[in-house]
Order: structure tokens, then sequence, then C-alpha cells
């Protein structure tokens, strides 16, 4: 379905949508808040670009330091080409160790994958740990933001959910109580837990280990207390330097929440002497996404949500509308990378701003690829067919001087006189919201030859 | 072809030609790192003590509520041994953990805890409330200074800047999510 058909459905409860767009808006001021208070904001973005620049015209000879390194640390290394490889070594690896309990943090990668799916088809317990995605975990739905995975649910609806799964009280809402309660549902998950999967935030490829960052602990909480910790990791994920994690910590954070910094940055190295360490690095179109040059610096991105909240689209559609892993500006430049047929719609989903390239902390010409991307739509024939239609007589009209004059005077006219079903149709997405305009009496050119000439 | 073949192989094959890395240059600092430090963990739900006195003392008083203590600071006792440790039942028990930190960030209150200073690496997360001790001389401006600082590289290294915290329903902000649900660091 359409991005346009799919927030149709979000737009019906009002007052819910007037209070996601504001709250994210809300998120997104505490960024510019945070940013300002760095005098060398551009400065870093700019560093970052470059850095991750440097990572993707190198990124073979980064993965292979990355993986030596990461062996010589006592990590063991897999490589997976798409989602289903992916969650077979996941299997593989919870089967070689006859576990059944697993714990996983925040990780768009395992989603885009769909591991949790696969694993309980395997009749595995996978349990999400991040309160959000625990949240959205119960009410069996994806994450509808990166960052803020249960951003469209209200406490209300958190509270009937708890009620039904964890047993709290019905009908307190109280945020304070609903945390205090999943702490305590969950602090069992991570005491029994046989396997810890966590994504990844930084590989380093100088060093072989990589960084987690959460501000629950919910990372550390499983991967300390569990035997086996699996960190999935997609390819672009690279840096080439320890010491470039002193860019991309200032900026993470920052751009994603307004947190100078999130409460833990835990870097791995080796395992702990009980444990197994496993890291699994992903390609699943990656490399694709590499080859088209127009695309490739969408590779930079590190999942900071930051174009999410200030997209005017985004923040007024839901993070479903956009029926993706990654929803938002970056997600309507990775998707179609992915399958150009099913994310059609999603280039279309803006009303091209710049906003999101503005505010993006590793400087990814967002916008500009979602023109590029429109191109590459219509020239494989996808676009719909009235947008098709309609601008194919646009450009006849607009590429000839004397039909234009003349459809105008037309148009005058006829716009006083015509029945308002013309524009209030259920042909027309535009007229759902819209009333034919007051037509001026004469055209500018007309007014222009009275008065000035 | 393995999978990590063809992935290299799909790599090479384009051919792309190295961009530049860029050099890291040095930002400038803050004039009083420790009133800069004390505001940002502040801002974070975080106590600071700067500690006058004795440290020990200081800590003793802020720890006396607490039964089940683990301690990684010298002159600290605690009241649960290795032994006790080594089950998740008792580490579940741990009310009060006491760490040394190793570098502190003014900009944003981190502090670097390499895990020879955690005793375990779940206790800074598992105790209900961590403590971290913090010498003034190893207080930097940024996280560019405290990655320089940072000369080995830890099996298992943590930035620390606050109490575990969510504001994962209706963004309203609820400190103590599944880990400590306080903090207090010691400046000395």
């Amino acid at each position: 379905m359409s991005h346009a058909k799919l927030t149709e459905e979000f737009l019906k409860n009002e007052p819910k949508t007037d209070w996601h767009n504001e709250t994210l808006w809300w998120v997104r001021s505490k960024r510019d808040v945070s940013s300002k208070g760095i005098p060398e904001w551009e400065e870093l973005r700019s560093l970052a670009s470059q850095i991750k620049d440097n990572v993707l015209s190198n990124i073979g000879n980064y993965l292979q330091e990355f993986e030596k390194n990461a062996l010589a640390n006592g990590v063991h290394v897999h490589w997976a080409e798409d989602g289903k490889e992916h969650n077979r070594i996941v299997q593989s690896i919870i089967e070689k160790h006859n576990a059944q309990r697993i714990v996983k943090s925040k990780s768009i990668l395992t989603e885009e994958c769909h591991l949790n799916q696969h694993l309980e088809s395997n009749g595995f317990d996978v349990v999400d740990t991040d309160l959000g995605e625990r949240i959205v975990q119960f009410a069996k739905q994806p994450p509808s933001h990166i960052v803020l995975p249960a951003i469209h649910m209200k406490r209300e609806e958190v509270s009937e959910l708890f009620h039904e799964h964890i047993q709290t009280e019905k009908g307190n809402s109280d945020p304070q109580y609903l945390t205090e309660a999943a702490r305590n549902h969950l602090r069992e998950k991570f005491l029994k837990a046989d396997i810890a999967i966590t994504g990844v935030n930084f590989g380093i490829a100088e060093t072989g280990g990589f960084v987690v960052c959460t501000n629950e602990g919910n990372a550390d909480m499983g991967v300390h207390l569990a035997p086996v910790h699996i960190a999935c990791m997609g390819i672009e994920k690279l840096i080439p330097k320890f010491e470039h994690l002193g860019v991309f910590t200032r900026l993470l954070a920052r751009s994603a929440t307004g947190q100078a910094i999130t409460n833990y940055t835990s870097h791995f190295h080796q395992p702990r002497p009980d444990q197994e360490m496993h890291i699994i690095l992903v390609d699943n179109g990656r490399t694709k996404q590499l080859a088209r040059e127009k695309f490739r610096n969408s590779l930079k991105c590190i999942r900071c949500g930051a174009c999410m909240n200030t997209c005017p689209i985004y923040r007024r559609s839901g993070g479903y509308s956009y029926d993706a892993t990654v929803p938002g500006p970056i997600g309507s430049i990775l998707s179609p990378g992915f399958d150009l047929k099913k994310h059609k719609s999603l280039p279309f989903a803006s009303t091209l701003c710049g906003s999101c390239s503005d505010v993006c902390p590793v400087k990814i010409n967002i916008h500009e690829q979602l023109y590029e991307w429109r191109q590459v739509i219509a020239e494989n024939g996808l676009d719909d067919m009235p947008k098709r239609f309609s601008m194919n007589i646009a450009r006849k009209v607009l590429s000839s001087p004397k039909v234009y004059f003349t459809l105008g005077k037309i148009a005058r006219k006829s716009l006083s006189i015509l029945p308002k079903s013309l524009i209030n149709n259920p042909l027309n997405a535009w007229g759902k919201q819209r009333d034919l305009p007051n037509p001026p009496k004469e055209s500018f050119k007309e007014w222009y030859k009275k008065n000035r000439s | 072809m393995s999978s990590k073949e063809n992935i290299l192989k799909r790599i090479s094959d384009l051919d792309l030609q190295p961009a530049r890395l860029p050099e890291i240059p040095q930002f400038e600092g803050f004039d009083n790192l420790i009133d800069t430090i004390t505001k940002t963990l502040e801002g974070s739900h975080v106590k600071v003590t700067s500690v006058k006195g004795n440290l020990i003392d200081s800590i003793k008083q802020e720890i006396s509520e607490y039964e089940y203590v683990v301690s990684a600071v010298k002159g600290i006792d605690s009241t649960m041994n290795e032994e006790d440790l080594k089950s998740k039942d008792s580490l579940n028990k741990v009310e009060a953990m006491i760490i040394n930190g190793k570098v502190g960030v003014a900009e944003n209150g981190a502090i670097w805890v390499p895990e020879s200073n955690m005793s375990q690496r779940i206790l800074p997360f598992i105790t209900l409330h961590l403590f971290v001790v913090i010498q003034k001389e190893s207080i930097v401006s940024n996280m560019h200074e405290a990655y320089s600082k940072i000369s080995e590289i830890p099996g298992f290294g943590l930035f620390v800047a606050g109490p575990s915290k969510t504001a994962d329903i209706e963004q309203s902000l609820v400190v103590g999510a599944h880990g400590p649900k306080r903090m207090t660091v010691f400046i000395v």
C-alpha cells in the first residue's frame, strides 16, 4: 500500500496525530539546543561525513582489518550475505549452546532481517529488552521509529498492554509505575538468559572492537549476565580508528534526543573468560547500495533518527505509513534500494524541504537523493498513472506560451461556473481537503499590460 | 565461494577510489573543568560530591544505608565476597557498587571505567546505586581528549554518564530503567 494510503489510517485520530507531531518537534528542538552548545558542531558533521566517505571508499580493507583484529581478540566473526543467512547463523549459535532463552537489545539490523519472527517460528523465546521495543513486541508491532520505538503509542495503550502481559493494575498509566513494572519483569529475563543479542553502533577496524550505546543499560544487562553474546552489525557501521569514536559519540546522542551522550557507551573488545562472543557482519543489500553512486552515501547513516524528528511528513504520518524497517526520510532513500516496487511511493513522501539533510550528523544529502529516486521510479515506469497523465499534460501546456495563455483564460472563466465535484471527487487526492480557488479576473500578464506598459 | 568472499568481491569489483581520511583537529576546551563536569552530571540526575576531606569517610557516609555493598575502591570493604558474587541471584542483590573512574569528560559528564576497575562487568549495571570516584586531574574537556588518554584498550570499557533512564512511554523521563536508579560521583 502507498505511503499516502497508510497515512490516512494514522490521521484518523487527530489529537493523537497532533501529539505525535508536537512531541517529535520537541525532540528536534532539544537536538537544536544541544548541538548549539558545541561551537565546532558543523566541523564535527563535516569530519564525520568525511570519515564515512573514507570508510565507504575503502570498506573491503576495513572489513578484513576488523575481522583480523576481532579474531585476535578471541571473538568469533561470521559473514552473512543477507537476512536469511544472518538468521541461520544466529540460530546455529543458539543451537550449539542448547539455548532457549534469548534477550535482545535494540538492533535495527535484526528488525531488517526479521530475526525475531525467524527465531520464534523455530520455537525460541526472544525478549526485546529496550522498554520501547518490549512495548511494541507486546503489541505485536514493529518499532515505528528507530530511536523511539513506541512513539506512536499513548500511555493508556501501554497500560492496557502491560495489564494484559505483565499484570499491572488496570487503568494505571503512570510512566513511572509502568517502567518499574517492566524493570522487574525484564530483570527476571536478564538473570535467566542463555544468549544476549545486541546491535552495533560502531565497529572499529583498527582494534576489532565495537561500541553499543544505550540509555537504559539493557544491552549491558543482557550481555554481561549471559554466557554468549552475539553482536549483529551492518558492514557500513565500521569506522577506521579508535580515535574516531570521539567524533561520533559527540554527534550521535545530541542528534538523536538532544542528550550530550547516551548514559552507557560500552566498548567491547574481548569476551569475558567464561563467555563466548560472536560478531555477524551483514551485507543484506549494502554492497548493492554501495554500487549506486548517487545513493552510496546513504550508507553513512548512524541511525540517530534526527531526520524523522524534523520531517514534516514523518511527524504527521507516523512510522507505519512507510511500511519499511527504517521509516522517515533516511528510510525513504534506503528502502527503494531493497525493493523498488514495494517502496516506490516513499521518495514522494516528502516536500523536499531539505530539513532532513540540514540535521543529518553525517551530512547525507537526503532530500536530493529523494529527488533522484523519483527519477529512477519514473524511468522504471513505476510512478502512478494519474500523476504521469497530469504531468504529461502539464509538460505540453507549460512548454507552449500560447497554449498556456489560452488555457489560463479558459480556466479563469470556467472556475467560477464549474461544479465543485470537479475537484472534490474520489479520483483527485488533492481535492480531499481542498476547494476550488476563487479565480482572479485577469492574469498577471494582462494586469501588467494595462498598468505598466 | 563463501559469503565473505562474495561480499569482498562485490566491493572490489566496484574499484572505488579511496577518499582521504581527515585529521581530527584540537578543539578548544573549557576553562573550568570541575564546574563544567559538575553541572553536566547534575543535569543528568547524578549527585556530585566534591571531596574536601577524607574520601573514604565521604563514601562510607553515602553508603551507610546499604547492606549489600561491593567495592572496587581501596579502603572500602565489600559486604559480599567473591564466592557470593558467583551466583546471579546474589549479584541481583547488590545495592551499592563503588568504582574508580579513569577519565572524566566535562562536556557530557561521561566517565571512563575499564573493566579492571569493575571487579565484574555486570556490577556497574546491576547495582541499585552506582558510586564513581574521579580524580580532578583526570577530567578533560571533550571526547577527543578522553579517547586520546585511553592508552590501553580493555576487553570491556565503559563511558557512564548517569543512572539508567528511559523516556519510552510518551517521552516522559523515568530514572531507573534496568540499571542503577541512582548515581553519585565523588570528585577528589
